[in-house]
């Protein structure tokens, strides 16, 4: 039950401070006074750190994640990320923020972390732990944890525009992709590169779903890679040359001109000419014909080299060369790439591009990464650099390119020298920032919550294990695989045979339907009437007839019309079945009428137009980045007076359940404060819900009343 | 619940479960914000336009299948026939049937010129009449209006669009109360705008000074403008869910057979409910008809679009004049380019062409039968009258009496006007 050692008053904690040895504390400590960012760079080159071997590219990152040796460097990158800061600080003579109390760092790292504010179980661990080094495990902890590539996930669906739905085929596997890729740690600039790199089909090469994005728009695909990868907003140059910067109209065309061989469209004819054939000595209705072409099409959708030459548009107003004239490839800094004319130029441009000594593509990602955890990047905005652009703190942006290199790419490594810095545990600062301000970080940046935060944090208070949860489209995607691998070796009588399958599927349900309908009208007459014996009798009917479709009618696989299992196999066999090890399930969250309860990231990507997600702003994948945050009123209409609210007081949510095991009705207000705000009441607020529960008609009321009245404050829409 | 569950015959269970599983899914408040209907900032001109409805057709509209057909180049126009008008000498595509007859109401602006030729930039430039910048956001045009004229209604929000996406076009620099409200299902009207079951609207009130209550303490600790800006939205939603003008929202209000003639698309609806907000004195809506992006099959895309325009339109611009509100509304009808007259082989498209395109004006005291401007005989460059689109913008802008000239300041302190330098054509009066 709750911990009522929790005390109301706010508990001195004790600062986390990163171990040091004292060698290096001393070094650091010498620097600091000189307040010299240079100096600070040259310690950590040619002191303990530098010569503290850097582990070889490891096959397990996990393991080489936890090594005490990994441990003691990051913790002199953190210290020295801070001295950069503060030494800033220092020289301007002002004071950073104070570090945060417990109650703070706990909600915000969550958030920050795993994108969901803590469970009630969660908050108490947390806050009754006396371990000194407690916020540091928290940091390693929740980096490992399942919610970790639920959070990461919308982060880069939003920049890749990663859809579930696009014209290339069943784009889930892609977006199951990033979300592996995110869960292994993959190096960063390795599955960039097998982004640019991905040839095939998307259920074999799901790294194909990258270009499939942009089916159709080659050009537009280069501009976008450009924009998230290089940080260079390149798609005006494609009709002129910038105005002001350096890039021409002939350098965007140079550029995509790596690339533009590719296309997305087989149209070569494949076994389509013989399946007409057999279609037409077979007599194929219309229906089954359509069946036919839509089974066809995800065969025709892969991406490969399709040979097609670049050339400039036939308005090319510059002197350099002539309209429609045919572009060659030619990078636009850096070391040439594919200079012979053997060369893949496709392979070619991913590694040029996802490489160390490519100036930008580390810059980004470190600063991007910086924005991540601090609220702002070193440069802003994070996606339009150009050769003129400074960051705030130059120094301190070498540093984290540096350290974002030496660590290979490691983002969960990276980011953990972020969360343990002092830095990020100052509190958030108190003003409003103003156009294009230069930002010292006294702390990080008040933040509201994005619409995935929200909604995933609506989830947790509803049911227990909610990084657990996986929704059905991610379950079924080992049987799409089985299902599409098998159309690329069908012949084409089997997948006429398929065809006809299909279209006796559609026939078989339409007419259950349409049988279940009548039923449906004669039971209204019958219950009517008053004929019990009649009723039971078409009752039953009903009865044998549903099962008939659930049990006996071949399933139709989204999307797949080649293999069939019936509706009820295929639900055991894609079912949610909690793993050997793992607590056995809660009969009412595990039922499958629950299935809305998953975190965003196991959601379609966009979620449905009316869903919650989208009305909380979430990016409609259709540009980079483009969710929206700031208040609208569907969103507080939505947290007013939604559907949503209703599940939270029902009686099997997790906060539910966690309030009625409360013993008393002070404790109770304790439990929906830490659980909704993560920290307990002040004195005040305790006499304030007090009273609101003296004025409820009943418990439960009051209960609903105070749930209510804390979902819908700022405090806990926002990140402090 | 499970208990009763297990009584139910095998029947009933069922019926249970299917009904089941188809789910999920004021007072006065603080001294933060007045929602009393804003003064207008400034003297207007004379002017006969109050409200508009923004029908944008987002992909970029391919003008030579639709508005600016080119029957004597059969290499350019591809296989769409073209129709006369009620304008003589005018045709149009042959999938506008109802707008060519209505034609003689309009005024087409076949000249339009753009610099800007992807999507998001284009888009952008059309609705704030600047170009993209990394480092700020424009207000949109919507914004524009209710910042400078106010709501006409006080018991509704001034600024809405249907259909559209999450764009970050919104009220850019300006505070958010002059952002849009998004609808994204015309059927569906504005959802969640009544209290819970079983939660009247009094205690409804006790939640909301509770939650003010409860809040005190963050407000005070972060006076942030994105906390002001929740509470000023929280202040205007209580409101909102008091008034009476709420049922603008449910086009299901309306006749039968009257929603029939905007047909079945959401689009169509979009109209429907555009209309029943103006009425209601909003000031500016935006309906959105997506999918004009025709790269691919653009022969079979253009005319099932042009289908649900031309019914949506053209019953939009009868309604607004058999109840008199054609004067007071201006309609618009505007895309972000044209398209490409060469058709590609391959693909069976067009790509994007801002070189030039067409848009259509109606109502608001606009001059009807006219066409305003033309393109040469591909369709590919404008020969006379060209308009560009801070020239387009600043029509509009003239139409409704706002003042061309005032400027505004972000935050940085840099100037901006509702069109920027745009000049309005006159001659559209």
């Amino acid at each position: 039950m709750i911990g009522l050692a929790l005390t109301r008053t706010p508990v001195q904690v004790p600062i986390h401070v990163p171990r040091v040895d004292s060698v290096s504390r001393r070094l650091v400590t010498v620097a600091a006074g000189i307040a010299s960012e240079s100096l600070l760079l040259l310690l950590y080159w040619f002191g303990p750190v530098a010569q503290a071997q850097l582990p070889a590219a490891p096959s397990d990152q996990a393991a080489a994640d936890a090594t005490g040796r990994d441990q003691a460097a990051d913790s002199i990158r953190s210290a020295t990320i801070d001295q950069f800061i503060e030494a800033a600080h220092a020289a301007a003579g002002r004071q950073p923020n104070p570090i945060v109390d417990d109650a703070t760092f706990l909600r915000r790292v969550y958030l920050d972390i795993v994108g969901r504010i803590p469970t009630f179980g969660e908050a108490q661990q947390f806050l009754d732990s006396s371990a000194t080094d407690k916020r540091q495990a928290l940091v390693d902890h929740l980096l490992a944890s399942p919610g970790y590539p639920l959070h990461q996930f919308s982060y880069w669906a939003n920049l890749l525009r990663a859809k579930s739905k696009m014209p290339g085929g069943p784009s889930d596997f892609y977006t199951a992709w990033i979300k592996q890729n995110i869960r292994e740690n993959t190096p960063y600039d390795r599955w960039v590169r097998e982004m640019l790199a991905a040839r095939g089909y998307i259920w074999s090469t799901p790294a194909t779903g990258y270009f499939q994005r942009d089916q159709g728009m080659p050009l537009d695909n280069m501009a976008n890679t450009v924009q998230v990868f290089l940080g260079t907003r390149l798609e005006c140059a494609q009709c002129h040359n910038h105005p002001s910067e350096a890039w021409t109209q002939h350098d965007f065309y140079r550029t995509a001109a790596y690339r533009n061989h590719l296309s997305t469209v087989f149209y070569h004819q494949g076994q389509w000419p013989a399946m007409q054939q057999i279609l037409d000595e077979r007599g194929a209705s219309k229906e089954v014909r359509i069946w036919a072409s839509r089974t066809f099409a995800f065969l025709k959708r892969r991406v490969y080299d399709a040979g097609r030459q670049l050339r400039l548009p036939d308005d090319y107003a510059d002197d350099d060369a002539m309209p429609g004239q045919v572009v060659e490839p030619a990078t636009i800094y850096g070391q040439a790439a594919c200079s012979e004319s053997t060369c893949d130029r496709q392979q070619s441009f991913a590694e040029w591009l996802a490489s160390p000594s490519n100036p930008y593509f580390t810059k980004v990602i470190a600063n991007r990464m910086w924005k991540r955890v601090m609220g702002r990047g070193l440069i802003e905005p994070v996606d339009d650099m150009n050769r003129s652009t400074t960051a705030s703190h130059p120094e301190l942006l070498h540093f984290l390119e540096r350290l974002m290199v030496d660590s290979q790419y490691n983002l969960k490594r990276f980011q953990r020298v972020l969360y343990n810095t002092r830095t990020y545990q100052r509190a958030v600062c108190s003003m409003d920032l103003t156009g294009a301000v230069r930002y010292g970080f006294p702390g990080p940046l008040l933040k509201q919550m994005t619409a995935e935060q929200l909604w995933d944090s609506l989830m947790t208070l509803m049911a227990p294990d909610i990084d657990l949860r996986q929704s059905e489209r991610f379950r079924k995607l080992p049987f799409l695989r089985e299902n599409f691998s098998a159309y690329e070796q069908a012949t084409p009588a089997e997948l006429v045979d398929a065809s006809y399958q299909a279209e006796e599927v559609r026939r078989l349900h339409n007419e259950t339907h349409e049988k279940l309908f009548e039923l449906e009208k004669r039971i209204a007459a019958a219950d009517k009437s008053g004929d019990a014996e009649l009723l039971r009798q078409l009752r039953a009917k009903v009865v044998r007839l549903e099962q008939f479709r659930d049990h006996e009618i071949p399933v139709r696989i989204d999307g797949g019309t080649f293999r069939y299992r019936t509706q009820q196999e295929f639900h055991q066999a894609t079912g949610f079945k909690p793993a050997a090890d793992q607590p056995p399930a809660d009969s009412y969250w595990s039922d499958p009428q629950r299935n809305w309860c998953v975190r965003a990231a196991e959601l379609s990507s966009p979620a449905d137009p009316h869903h919650p997600l989208r009305t909380f702003g979430q990016s409609d994948r259709e540009q980079i980045d483009n969710g929206s945050s700031g208040p609208t009123i569907p969103l507080v209409l939505t947290l007013m007076n939604g559907e949503v609210f209703q599940k939270l007081i029902h009686s099997e949510s997790v906060l539910m359940r966690n309030v009625h095991a409360a013993p008393t009705t002070s404790d109770l207000v304790d439990v929906l404060y830490l659980t909704l705000l993560s920290r307990l009441p002040s004195k005040d607020e305790a006499k304030l819900m007090a009273t609101a529960q003296r004025n409820a008609d009943e418990p439960q009321r009051a209960i609903e009343d105070i749930t209510w009245a804390l979902i819908n404050t700022q405090e806990f829409l926002f990140i402090r | 619940m499970t208990a009763n569950i297990a009584i139910l015959d095998e029947f009933e269970r069922r019926r249970f479960m299917t009904r089941a599983a188809g789910a999920l899914l004021g007072v006065g408040v603080g001294p933060y914000v007045s929602t009393a209907a804003a003064k207008p900032l400034l003297p207007t001109r004379p002017h006969t336009a109050e409200s508009i409805i923004y029908l944008n057709m987002a992909g970029g509209m391919s003008h030579i299948d639709t508005f600016d057909m080119k029957p004597s180049r059969s290499d350019i126009q591809g296989p769409i026939d073209s129709i006369p008008s009620s304008l003589t000498g005018v045709v149009v595509s042959e999938h506008l049937p109802q707008m060519a007859r209505l034609l003689d109401k309009t005024c087409l602006v076949r000249s339009l010129n753009s610099d800007q030729g992807v999507h998001y930039s284009a888009y952008y430039y059309m609705h704030t009449s600047y170009h993209l910048q990394g480092t700020l956001r424009h207000p949109h045009f919507g914004a524009w209006m209710m910042r400078l004229l106010g709501k006409k209604n006080s018991r509704l929000p001034g600024n809405i669009q249907v259909l559209g996406g999450s764009r970050q076009i919104n009220h850019g620099f300006m505070e958010p109360r002059y952002g849009p409200l998004k609808i994204s299902d015309p059927d569906a009207g504005l959802p969640n705008s009544k209290p819970l079951p079983g939660v009247t609207g009094e205690a409804h009130q006790r939640r909301v000074a509770l939650a003010n209550l409860a809040d005190r303490a963050f407000r005070q600790q972060f006076p942030h403008r994105q906390v002001r800006a929740f509470m000023d939205t929280y202040a205007e939603a209580v409101e909102l869910m008091k008034s009476s003008d709420l049922e603008a929202f449910d086009i299901s209000k309306e006749p039968a057979a009257h929603q029939d003639r905007y047909g079945e698309a959401k689009f169509g609806k979009g109209c429907l409910l555009a209309r029943r907000l103006v009425e209601r004195g909003v000031r500016f809506v935006e309906v959105t008809l997506d999918g004009w992006d025709t790269h691919l099959f653009n022969f079979e895309t253009t005319p099932k679009l042009s289908r649900i325009l031309d019914r949506a339109l053209a019953a939009l611009l009868q309604d607004l004049e058999s109840r008199g509100m054609l004067e007071t509304t201006l309609v618009v009808l505007a895309t972000e380019f044209g398209r490409t007259p060469k058709i590609d082989g391959h693909t069976k498209g067009r790509g994007h062409w801002p070189q030039a395109y067409t848009c259509l004006l109606a109502g608001g005291g606009i001059r009807g039968g006219q066409i305003y401007g033309q393109t040469d005989e591909q369709g590919g460059k404008v020969t006379d009258n060209l308009v560009t689109v801070t020239d387009f913008n600043a029509t509009l802008a003239y139409a409704l009496g706002l003042p061309l000239d005032h400027e505004l300041s972000s935050p940085a302190s840099q100037p901006f006007r509702v069109a920027d330098k745009g000049q309005p054509v006159r001659a559209l009066f």
